[in-house]
């Protein structure tokens, strides 16, 4: 009996080392760097809670969105955000998007105005109408001909249609796809 | 000559870096049924809703039923549109869990429409030429007519007013649909009839009857009733 006592004990002894020497989990550090030339260009949507429950980005009916018969205060309803990294400002943007088009008939095209926010400065926003591209040389901009680079995080894009809205329109889903282009100068 | 190749291509590379495109998708959604904020659609229970705590089953016999006609609900819309709207009453069925079927017969009352100038005092059921059944009226100099029309159930008179009903007697959805559109005159100018919709509402009661089942097994036998307005 108290031999296998005793074998007892030293199993748990043995037993113990095994956790005591269980490497704990590390983490290495890692840095990013950047040599040369570098540009760094995407685009999200806001509402990717919204989408995945009910499959799009904001109802037509949004009062934030509705056509305004003035030239001021135009840039409308927040849904997406972009960002550009450049470490030189010798770039040039093309912003573009199609209409938006009923999937039931898409002979329903609705124009709009995408608003992008692209400085920090007046006049903070490109207004891109459909199938119209849009073009900003970032050397010769105002804000940007002052700066080295180009960064920008998180910059809203902005959606209004250019027309009432037709409540005579068919209901259900309706697609744009917007498109940035950036090449070097 | 070489090294001028491999500049040529290095560069190359690099202004290939130096052009990206992004592109990003979304949808934009237009819910035509709630385009107007008039619309409002509430159909209550005419049965003891305390009866329905056990898994929504009413706690009712069917026997109770058995070729009686018997108020289900209760049912209220109020708005409309210019092009009128619709209600869908979609249904099956009693079917127990067996899957042994009742077939029963919804009946649908249209009450009389009221309006926001006036209740309609006087009204007449009539059938016109192309199908439709309409009610009108007449106050100080305004005609308002009221056009009835529904797909997939007889219509009778009940009291000078609209009953329409549907059997329901087979496991799939089947669907009855009442078309409201409410148009108003002015000094009986039918030939330029304004639409004039949005002020309406009409009002209406459920009936269930049921023909008696034949060597069909006792327990619970079930059926869901969805009522669905649209704008036309």
């Amino acid at each position: 009996m108290m031999k296998n006592f005793k074998y007892i004990i030293l199993l748990l002894l043995a037993s113990l080392p095994l956790f005591a020497y269980t490497p704990s989990s590390y983490n290495g550090l890692e840095i990013t760097g950047i040599k040369g030339a570098t540009l760094q260009l995407s685009m999200a949507l806001d509402n990717t809670a919204t989408l995945t429950s009910n499959g799009y980005s904001f109802s037509l009916q949004d009062s934030e969105i509705q056509y305004l018969d003035t030239l001021t205060n135009k840039t409308g309803k927040r849904f997406a955000s972009w960002y550009l990294a450049s470490n030189t400002n010798n770039i040039t943007l093309t912003v573009s998007h199609t209409p938006l088009v009923s999937e039931i008939d898409s002979s329903i095209a609705l124009d709009y105005h995408l608003a992008l926010q692209y400085s920090k400065a007046s006049p903070y926003n490109l207004y891109i109408l459909s199938n119209m591209p849009v073009s900003l040389n970032f050397a010769q901009d105002e804000y940007y001909k002052t700066q080295s680079q180009v960064a920008i995080t998180n910059y809203g894009l902005f959606f209004r249609l250019t027309t009432a809205f037709d409540t005579n329109n068919p209901g259900g889903y309706y697609h744009s796809t917007i498109t940035l282009r950036v090449e070097a100068n | 000559m070489k090294r001028l190749i491999i500049i040529l291509l290095l560069l190359t590379l690099s202004l290939n870096l130096f052009a990206l495109d992004s592109s990003l998708d979304f949808y934009a959604y237009y819910d035509k049924a709630t385009a107007s904020t008039a619309y409002t659609l509430n159909v209550t229970l005419s049965q003891n809703q305390s009866s329905l705590a056990s898994g929504g089953r009413p706690a009712v016999n069917v026997a109770d039923f058995l070729n009686t006609e018997t108020q289900l609900f209760t049912w209220t819309l109020t708005g409309g549109s210019t092009n009128g709207v619709k209600l869908k009453f979609i249904s099956s069925a009693l079917t127990s869990e067996e899957n042994n079927l009742i077939p029963y017969t919804l009946g649908v009352k249209v009450n009389n429409p009221t309006c926001k100038y006036s209740n309609w005092y006087t009204y007449t059921l009539k059938y016109n030429t192309s199908g439709k059944y309409f009610l009108s009226t007449k106050i100080s100099n305004y005609y308002y007519k009221d056009v009835l029309s529904f797909s997939n159930g007889t219509i009778e008179t009940v009291n000078s007013l609209p009953y329409i009903s549907k059997s329901y007697s087979s496991n799939l959805s089947e669907t009855l649909e009442l078309g409201f559109k409410f148009y108003y005159y002015k000094n009986n100018n039918s030939n330029n009839p304004t639409s004039y919709d949005e002020s309406i509402s009409r009002s209406g009661t459920g009936y269930i009857t049921v023909a008696e089942p034949a060597n069909l097994p006792g327990g619970h036998y079930s059926t869901i009733i969805t009522v669905v307005l649209e704008a036309l």
